[in-house]
């Protein structure tokens, strides 16, 4: 009987596509033992600032969030690229990141998903299920920072070089800060700009945003980076 | 083609062209209807499609997030005061803006329509009121409506038989396409800020308790004012022969609407940019782009109102005179039901509601979840007023049961579904009801000699009704389905290893 192990790679998919297709991703991860996934909306930045001010710019998008087993990581890239053209520019993405911990008892469970489907599932596709070890030259970048800034923040990534990105609205944890609505716990309004960048990229996208949105600046802006190593519908970046 | 413009112009088809299609359909077969007037339909319906287009991208850039940004700068400030002042003002102030309220006063001659819209405007402000400050003392939404329905059939005794069921459609009538958006996106902005597990539930139910404040300000009127038999005015017909005629009738109502639409929208700007200047919460390109949706949301509203008033009106009329004064004249039922089914989806503050469901949710409950229940909905509510119009059965044996078993349902779904339920009710009934649904109960009840008055009044208010069941049928099953989903993933909680697995972090390569 396969296992995936006491201590299995694990990664972090991430799926952005149009809204429209939430039920086709949903029909994907159905078919992998996707217990512990995440539909989120968001907003796909504009591709040019003149249709942005029409109201022609931003679009939605679903921002789908899960964690598996790397030997599903593959597979399931494959199938989504299949299903949904990620190849062809603008239809959606998808890219993971590893992870760096995790609970025991949801590798117990994920093993568990794997023994009972995964490969199965592996075995019709005749994949092996080896570690594949797949590796991207792209990075995540992510910026948390106040409500209404991301647009500007956009602009400044891409003069930097990167492309475009993708916003979810949302609001600050814990207590700090913390307002009170009638006696409610109010939190303050965030946004969260994630953008794929070349890795030879990285770093001046990541400059550029601190330097207009920094954490001094209006904008109170965090920015990090994520690796990234595997990915689908990218392949304008892929070089 | 741009991505968004594709969208909306699909949307706006698809939603416009199935009752254009069907109406022309029964303009051949069933009721022969005069070249002119079908002219001046067709011409209605292609300024309904291009209303609705812009209509539905301006709510999207321009009154949702002005909405949700007055919201969610109220829900900052700890000034209880402050709260209940600018919520008064601006239910009072949309709604004397709002051209469905302008509409009802004219059916209404024997009530001054100044004495009237201002009843109703403090009645939606009262009530907006009422809404704002339930979430603060956390106040049931259910019992509250319970309590408020409850007052209302008791107050509802005392009232002249010819005023009930203009009151009961007044509440379904004033939520229309301008005041809704707004209030929506009012509440989720009210709610966007709290991170109490309420706050999505509460995002919903303004619009619900809104629609409260109309119906008990026209009663109270009718107890109060005592203004002896309500009266309607009749639909008056043109006749119109040749293609100049038409275009005339059009540039002729152009104007009118131009102008009422600028009188609904001006106070809601006012107030955004009141908003703006001290809070400064939006950036100068948000700005612009709010300012360009609300010239959006302007051409749109003005189309739209102009088509429907203009073209689908005199259909609407003529389909209920003819079909009333056949020999068989309970065709109007199934016809009906068929009208009221495809009907919904041209009102224009339904693609709203949808939206702003499925950004709640995240898509838990779909829009064409949401489109079937609000048909069928519509369907059945129509089916019942032209029952109502043929035998002439009073309004309260309908609307009773019906807001019994709403409020009972409440008991029994999710938070959630109970707030966009009540909401939907008001969404539903727009301008579509009270343009095409109305004339037509009104033609069908002249047709056969009953009391426009109470039978044929009445018929927005059932649209108004329905859609609370259908929607909290759909939170019946989804609760149910949820429940069933629940029993496979019990196993997960079995473990209570707290351990945590590790990475070598310098594994990565990066």
């Amino acid at each position: 009987m396969y296992d995936i192990g006491e201590k299995p790679m694990l990664r972090a998919l991430m799926v952005i596509t149009d809204w429209e297709q939430v039920g086709n991703v949903k029909k994907i991860l159905n078919k992998f033992p996707m217990r512990f996934s995440y539909i989120t909306k968001a907003e796909g930045t504009a591709s040019s600032e003149i249709l942005d001010m029409f109201g022609l710019g931003q679009t939605d998008k679903a921002l789908t969030f899960c964690i598996l087993p790397q030997v599903v990581a593959e597979p399931m890239m494959e199938e989504l690229s299949e299903t949904f053209l990620l190849r062809k520019r603008g239809s959606g993405i998808a890219y993971t990141i590893p992870l760096s911990g995790i609970a025991a008892n949801m590798v117990k469970v994920l093993n568990d998903d794997a023994r009972e489907r995964v490969i199965n599932h592996m075995k019709k596709m005749e994949m092996e299920a080896e570690n594949m070890k797949c590796q991207t030259s792209l990075t995540l970048i992510v910026t948390i920072m106040n409500q209404g800034f991301s647009e500007e923040v956009m602009e400044a990534a891409k003069a930097a070089g990167a492309t475009g990105g993708t916003v979810i609205h949302a609001r600050r944890a814990g207590d700090h800060d913390h307002l009170s609505f009638l006696g409610v716990p109010i939190q303050e309004e965030q946004e969260m700009l994630f953008i794929i960048v070349n890795r030879e990229d990285k770093k001046e996208v990541m400059k550029a945003i601190n330097h207009q949105f920094g954490p001094r600046s209006e904008a109170h802006g965090i920015t990090i980076s994520l690796p990234v190593d595997s990915s689908a519908g990218l392949e304008m970046l892929k070089k | 083609m741009n991505k968004i413009l594709k969208e909306k112009i699909r949307e706006a088809f698809s939603s416009v062209l199935p009752i254009t299609l069907i109406v022309l359909i029964l303009s051949v077969v069933v009721v022969p209807i005069e070249i002119g007037t079908i002219g001046m339909f067709l011409f209605g319906a292609v300024l309904l499609i291009i209303g609705m287009g812009f209509f539905s991208l301006g709510a999207d850039i321009a009154m949702t997030p002005m909405g949700e940004g007055l919201g969610s700068e109220l829900s900052r400030t700890k000034k209880i005061g402050l709260v209940v002042i600018i919520s008064l003002l601006m239910g009072i102030i949309i709604t004397i803006a709002e051209p469905d309220l302008q509409v009802l006063a004219n059916q209404v001659p024997s009530i001054s329509n100044s004495i009237l819209i201002l009843a109703v405007a403090i009645g939606v402000g009262v009530f907006l009121v009422i809404a704002v400050l339930r979430i603060r003392y956390r106040i049931n939404l259910s019992h509250m409506l319970i309590f408020f329905y409850i007052a209302l059939f008791v107050l509802s005794i005392f009232v002249p038989k010819d005023f009930l069921s203009v009151a009961f459609d007044s509440g379904g009538v004033t939520t229309g396409p301008i005041t809704v958006p707004f209030i929506m996106a009012f509440g989720v902005g009210l709610a966007a800020l709290r991170s109490d597990k309420d706050a999505a539930n509460d995002s919903f139910g303004l619009v619900a308790l809104c629609s409260i404040g109309p119906i008990a300000a026209i009663m109270l009127l009718g107890i109060f004012y005592n203004p002896g038999d309500a009266t309607y005015s009749a639909v008056e017909l043109v006749s119109v022969s040749t293609t100049r005629d038409i275009i005339k009738q059009f540039t002729m109502w152009l104007p009118h609407y131009a102008k009422e639409v600028l009188i609904a929208v001006v106070p809601i700007a006012a107030m955004f940019i009141l908003m703006q200047i001290k809070t400064k919460r939006f950036r100068k390109r948000q700005l612009f782009k709010i300012g360009v949706g609300f010239i959006y949301t302007y051409i749109g509203l003005v189309l739209f109102l102009t088509g429907v008033n203009v073209g689908f009106l005199p259909v609407g009329y003529l389909f209920g005179h003819e079909l009333g004064a056949v020999r068989f004249n309970w065709i109007l039922i199934p016809l009906g039901i068929l009208i009221g089914y495809f009907i919904v989806t041209a009102e224009p503050a339904v693609h709203v509601l949808n939206k702003q469901v499925e950004d709640i949710t995240n898509g838990a409950i779909t829009s064409k979840a949401m489109n079937l229940c609000l048909s069928i909905g519509v369907a059945v509510s129509v089916g019942l007023a032209l029952i109502r119009v043929l035998t002439g059965i009073s309004i309260y044996w309908i609307i009773i049961p019906g807001y019994a078993i709403a409020l009972m349902l409440s008991f029994l779904v999710p938070k959630i579904f109970i707030g966009i339920a009540f909401d939907s009710g008001g969404v539903a009934s727009g301008p579509m009801a009270s343009t095409f649904l109305l004339p037509l109960a009104m033609g069908a009840s002249e047709a056969v000699g009953g009391n426009v008055m109470t039978d044929a009044f009445g018929v927005v208010a059932m649209v108004a009704m329905t859609p609370l069941l259908a929607i909290q049928i759909m939170g019946l099953v989804y609760a149910v389905k949820l429940k069933n989903e629940k029993t496979v993933e019990a196993d997960l909680t079995t473990d209570d290893d707290d351990e945590i697995i590790e990475y070598e972090e310098d594994a990565f390569d990066v």
